[in-house]
């Protein structure tokens, strides 16, 4: 055989043996492995994918349940915060209306108690200016006094009505002298036998004489308590124009 | 040096049967590969992402795309032998590279070896695809009087497979024992590295063509 | 000049008219599929790898006929039938 012919069937051979040992133990294996591993990837991202889905789905549920939470969270704060403002104004109202009830009792306590003061303070006053007078008085004890008073009196007797005077009290702070006792009479006139004569030293000084048409009064203490009627009932004038005011 | 072209030296006997270096050379090629394309497949299992299993996995989808393209659907067998060309060409030449190794490819005897296996392939892979009667019609498709041609061409572009292939690595050689023989040593490197590059690209051509040829005799009857 | 001399100088001289018009040849066609491969990338960049492969096989094919000549060439100097004696 020669050579060349041996070589040539010989390569041929060679070749087809080792192209059934490349098949059979190169690309058949690498080509199964390959496979395995194709497969094996799909099923992976068909795997991923599905829970991407579901994950995907999964946020979308939890972003309703958020959106609605939300929804109910304003819901309800604007329906706490409306009722808490209403509750507001109520309370608001009723602690206005009270402190304005409160604020009318106490103005009216107020004018009531200044009212009263005032009262007080006229009388106190009025009292105090009428002792302070009657004190006057009594220091004085002046004679032309008395006898001015008395005929004071006596002038009132005479103009009062003669008839219907009886009975009649004559009360001085002493005992009148003679001169002042017939000067009394002489102005009661018919009446004059009726007379009846006391001593009250709370007089003062002067006459008061009380007859059935009324009281004379010509003692210090009919003019103290006289001015000191004015007085309040003066200071209680200025006092209401004051608060009217 | 001698410029070896068409001979072939035998280096001993078996028996009646002369045992030349091409012989040798391709087989010590054959059981290389076998081991390397074994522990390889091993490793493509176990370690996926080592640069070896890479590499293989890469290469068995190339030549599954490449089949599936040329041939219009995914053909194993076809993917099988057309890988198998490739690896052993390109080991065939690279091995040709080693100091005092006279590559495998580099011997007409080889190359057209390889080419009648691809020849033979063909209508295998036709009668295989469309039955007999649909891939002998296709050498009558568009008259009967091209049938001698279309025989010409079978039997010519299985001639130029072999002589394209053997050409090429030869001559490189060559090239090399040439440059060596007048210049001397470190000169013809980059003559060695232009055929580094033209045996790889020599093998994936040879793959391609026979690939497009069995692919052309698989889809004959579908047209 | 006996046979033998004329055989191997008019061997030598078709070698080398075989090498330079294969060579020239092959340029050529070589060129044109080069230029033509860019002017398909450059429109079609989406079917590189397409495009590169059909480049490579149109290549190995072209060049397939200057190693062609190559070959003739080499089996006119080295393994000429008509020389008797190996080589020049």
């Amino acid at each position: 055989m020669s050579p060349t012919l041996t070589t040539f069937l010989f390569e041929a051979a060679n070749f087809l043996v080792l192209a059934t040992i490349l098949g059979w133990f190169f690309f058949k294996p690498v080509r199964q492995t390959l496979a395995d591993r194709r497969d094996k990837l799909t099923a992976q991202a068909a795997d991923v994918e599905q829970k991407l889905a579901d994950a995907a789905k999964k946020l979308h549920d939890v972003e309703t349940a958020q959106a609605n939470l939300q929804k109910d969270l304003d819901s309800q704060r604007t329906a706490a915060i409306n009722e808490t403002r209403t509750q507001a104004d109520q309370i608001l109202a009723k602690a206005r209306q009270k402190s304005e009830q409160e604020l009318n009792a106490n103005k009216e306590r107020i004018s009531r108690l200044s009212e009263s003061q005032q009262r007080n303070l006229a009388e106190a006053s009025a009292r105090t200016a009428a002792a302070a007078v009657r004190a006057l008085f009594q220091t004085m004890n002046l004679p032309d006094f008395e006898s001015a008073l008395i005929e004071s009196a006596c002038r009132q007797l005479k103009s009062l009505p003669q008839d219907g005077l009886a009975p009649i009290t004559v009360e001085s702070n002493r005992d009148l002298s003679e001169h002042e006792r017939e000067q009394l009479l002489n102005a009661l006139g018919p009446a004059a036998n009726t007379a009846r004569f006391r001593t009250k030293p709370e007089l003062v000084t002067g006459v008061r004489i009380a007859t059935g048409r009324g009281l004379v009064d010509a003692s210090v203490a009919g003019l103290t308590q006289f001015a000191s009627a004015k007085l309040t009932e003066e200071v209680h004038r200025t006092g209401n124009n004051h608060h009217s005011f | 040096m001698e410029f070896r072209i068409f001979g072939d030296p035998v280096l001993f006997h078996l028996g009646p049967i002369p045992i030349t270096e091409t012989m040798v050379t391709s087989t010590l090629v054959t059981i290389a590969l076998s081991g390397a394309a074994v522990w390889s497949a091993r490793t493509v299992k176990s370690q996926p992402l080592s640069a070896m299993a890479i590499v293989a996995s890469l290469l068995v989808e190339s030549f599954d795309n490449l089949v599936a393209e040329v041939a219009g659907h995914p053909h194993r067998l076809v993917a099988n032998l057309s890988g198998s060309l490739f690896l052993f060409i390109a080991c065939c030449n690279i091995a040709g590279q080693l100091p005092g190794v006279h590559p495998a490819t580099g011997s007409l005897a080889t190359t057209s070896a390889l080419a009648v296996v691809v020849f033979f392939s063909v209508p295998i892979a036709g009668i295989y695809a469309n039955g007999l009667g649909g891939y002998l019609k296709h050498y009558f498709q568009p008259n009967p009087l091209l049938m001698p041609l279309h025989l010409i061409s079978e039997i010519s572009r299985t001639l130029a497979l072999a002589v394209r292939l053997f050409g090429n690595i030869m001559s490189g050689h060559l090239l090399v024992a040439l440059l060596v023989a007048l210049a001397g040593f470190l000169v013809p490197t980059p003559i060695m590295a232009l055929d580094l590059l033209i045996g790889l690209l020599q093998a994936y051509i040879f793959a391609i063509l026979s690939t497009v040829y069995i692919g052309a005799a698989i889809s004959a009857g579908k047209e | 000049m006996n046979d033998q001399t004329i055989i191997a100088i008019v061997a030598m001289s078709a070698a080398a008219i075989t090498m330079a018009l294969g060579a020239i040849g092959a340029a050529l066609g070589e060129s044109r599929i080069g230029a033509a491969a860019m002017d398909a990338l450059a429109r079609q960049p989406d079917e590189a790898s397409s495009i590169t492969r059909t480049l490579f096989v149109s290549l190995a094919m072209v060049e397939s006929t200057s190693i062609f000549c190559l070959v003739i060439a080499l089996i006119l100097l080295f393994a000429n039938p008509f020389v008797s004696a190996t080589g020049v």
